[in-house]
């Protein structure tokens, strides 16, 4: 079969195909832990499983067993074993973390192995209540009183397979440590956003549907706190998923690119009006993305950045500007490393702080390095890097720093210094792309779907 | 904790786990070359090999733990191609409308695969993707060879179509 076509389609596939991510196997290894049997689990069977897993995994499974206590452990050898996998933990909050000593130190940034004298504290990291139910890859946003509300996300099944999608929504309570299921979405859904409006309420916008379908939905609904549930509002002209939500100076929402069905990756851009309970067309992005970031620039236009291209073939380095007073978008400056699904954080300063992430050439790998963009020249500049590669999330901390999250590890980075220093946590956090970070008013809630912890700067 | 009287169940699951981590990256490979979609390709690895562990007591021969890992990956990612197939396709396959944007060979190649359907998709997938014979295709996908070929056959056909759809398309929006 020498003919042209299937010469091509050889040259497409060597082209695309790429080896797994390193996050890949921990994922895996860490889900199979928490799958429960068909039949009553052996505990002999999980401790061999751990031995030959090694250190790391020991660590891990006792780590998390700090958290959440198992009847015994005969019934119970694998923390969330249950049929529902789903630990029943009271909130616990307890001031030091459960640390077997078998755990490993958590390794320090290479960069900087020392914190500079005046350093500020690095906070600590403890358990708090687990999601009930398990949601993995919720979409999470902080409310105006600092509560989370956590929606949607793929829900472990009866077999434990973390497949369907959810329409459920809970609220994470900074003060109790508390998970509380509150009113359910009209759709269910993954991969979709959630963007705290001026007046309070949310905006929850697309996603994977639910049925036995993996469409994307065109869906919009908005959450009232005061209430407690969820209202449809204006659907999107195009369904679309993995897409960025940006809320704009004047209160309206950028839906800017996402995965449009198929393998293609948007271009297209809407705004929704919570004034009218609409979405626009707002034109079309340079460069179709998906698992990009947009980012609210303190002159109140909008950094999209990165992300896979139209046809999910490669990451993007190309970065774009959108602005809110012309409705255009123009080209700025490129990263240094094209990358996908990676964290991006506004400085106080205006610059705009970029790591981790994903890249593709020449393989699938993740990404360490950290980036700078200053929208007065339009340029991105090294910023050094952080000793866990991979997907990250980010969050401020109010204090002019930022954390960033990843599999097994917290760093912060600390614009007096432009240093990332490690936290040293004694958790292990999960590897996984979806995991979450957001503020409350007084700490940040880690969780992708499993025992949620909390990291008090 | 110590290892004493360790099951033989406990050692069949313990090589099935082995097997199902080292057949992982051969995993991944398959369902890029389906997916065309990293991100996608992770989630279906990691749903197949939950799957495969959840269902791992019906497995009865260790031996063909690979097989019937890849097998359940390619099920995975057919169902998802199935369900991306769904949408209209006409707003999935529109070439860029940038006039000056010239779309390279790998970009049109995937868009004219995202016109077949799903059972095509996979079977040029591990055809030319991963280079399988007629029967080990058979094998991971659970058809008969004959259907195989044909499938192969059509699909290529199919793909011409679509490779000439395109370049009447990119005509027209230049």
């Amino acid at each position: 079969m020498n003919d042209p076509v299937s010469d091509r389609l050889r040259s497409y596939y060597v082209s695309i195909q790429r080896d797994p991510p390193p996050r890949l196997e921990r994922s895996v290894i860490r889900a199979m832990e928490t799958t429960p049997q068909k039949r009553g689990p052996s505990f002999t069977s999980v401790a061999f499983a751990l031995i030959v897993a090694g250190a790391v995994l020991i660590a891990l499974v006792v780590a998390v067993r700090g958290l959440v206590p198992s009847p015994s452990p005969s019934a119970s050898p694998v923390v969330g074993s249950s049929a529902s996998a789903i630990p029943t933990v009271a909130p616990t909050p307890s001031p030091t973390p459960t640390v077997p000593a078998t755990l490993p130190p958590t390794p320090l940034m290479s960069a900087t192995p020392e914190p500079p004298p005046t350093a500020r504290p690095m906070g600590t990291l403890q358990g708090t209540g687990a999601m009930n139910p398990a949601l993995s890859g919720p979409a999470a946003v902080r409310l105006s009183d600092g509560r989370v509300l956590l929606t949607g996300g793929r829900q472990k099944n009866a077999g434990g397979i973390t497949m369907l999608r959810s329409q459920a929504a809970e609220i994470y309570s900074a003060g109790p440590g508390t998970f509380t299921p509150t009113g359910s979405m009209n759709d269910a859904r993954a991969g979709h956003t959630a963007t705290l409006l001026n007046d309070g309420r949310v905006l929850v916008v697309g996603g994977i549907d639910a049925s036995d379908g993996y469409d994307n939905l065109a869906t919009a609904e908005l959450y009232d706190p005061g209430t407690g549930k969820f209202t449809r509002t204006g659907s999107l002209a195009q369904g679309r998923a993995r897409h960025t939500a940006t809320l704009l100076d004047d209160g309206r929402v950028l839906i800017a690119g996402g995965y449009g069905g198929g393998t293609l990756s948007l271009k297209s851009v809407e705004i929704y009006d919570p004034a009218t309970g609409k979405f626009a067309a707002a034109g079309s992005m340079m460069v179709a993305r998906r698992d990009a970031t947009a980012t609210l620039l303190s002159d109140g236009r909008v950094l999209i950045a990165g992300g896979l291209d139209e046809n999910a073939t490669a990451a993007l380095a190309a970065a774009e500007i959108y602005d809110p007073a012309t409705g255009k978008f123009t080209a700025t400056g490129s990263m240094a490393t094209a990358r996908y699904a990676f964290a991006a954080q506004g400085l106080e300063d205006g610059r705009v702080l970029i790591a981790g992430g994903t890249s593709t050439a020449p393989s699938s790998a993740a990404v360490s390095t950290a980036e700078l963009y200053d929208p007065d020249t339009g340029k991105f500049s090294p910023a050094g890097s952080l000793s866990a590669a991979g997907a990250f999330t980010a969050v401020w901390l109010k204090d002019t720093r930022i954390l960033f999250v990843s599999g097994g590890a917290l760093a912060i980075y600390d614009p007096s210094t432009g240093a990332f220093t490690n936290v040293p946590t004694g958790i292990h956090i999960p590897e996984v792309q979806y995991q979450t970070a957001t503020w409350t008013d007084s700490n940040v809630l880690l969780t992708e779907g499993g025992p949620a912890q909390v990291y008090g700067p | 904790m110590t290892i004493v009287g360790i099951e033989r169940a406990d050692s069949a699951e313990e090589a099935i786990r082995e097997l199902l981590l080292a057949g992982l990256g051969n995993a991944y490979r398959i369902a890029t070359c389906i997916l065309r979609d990293p991100v996608a390709a992770e989630d279906a690895v990691q749903e197949a090999a939950l799957r495969a562990w959840a269902g791992r007591r019906e497995l009865q021969d260790a031996s063909r733990a690979e097989a019937w890992f890849a097998r359940i990956v390619v099920n995975v990612c057919r169902a998802e191609l199935g369900r991306r197939s769904k949408r209209p396709r006409s707003v999935d396959i529109e070439p860029s409308g940038d006039p000056d944007h010239s779309t390279d060979d790998r970009d049109e190649v995937a868009r004219a695969l995202a016109r077949l359907r799903a059972d095509e998709q996979v079977v040029l997938a591990l055809r030319f993707g991963r280079d399988l014979t007629v029967p080990q295709i058979a094998a991971q996908t659970g058809l008969r060879e004959g259907t195989v070929k044909s499938r192969l056959h059509n699909a290529q056909e199919h793909l011409r179509a679509a490779f000439a759809a395109e370049r009447r398309a990119e005509e027209v929006s230049r």
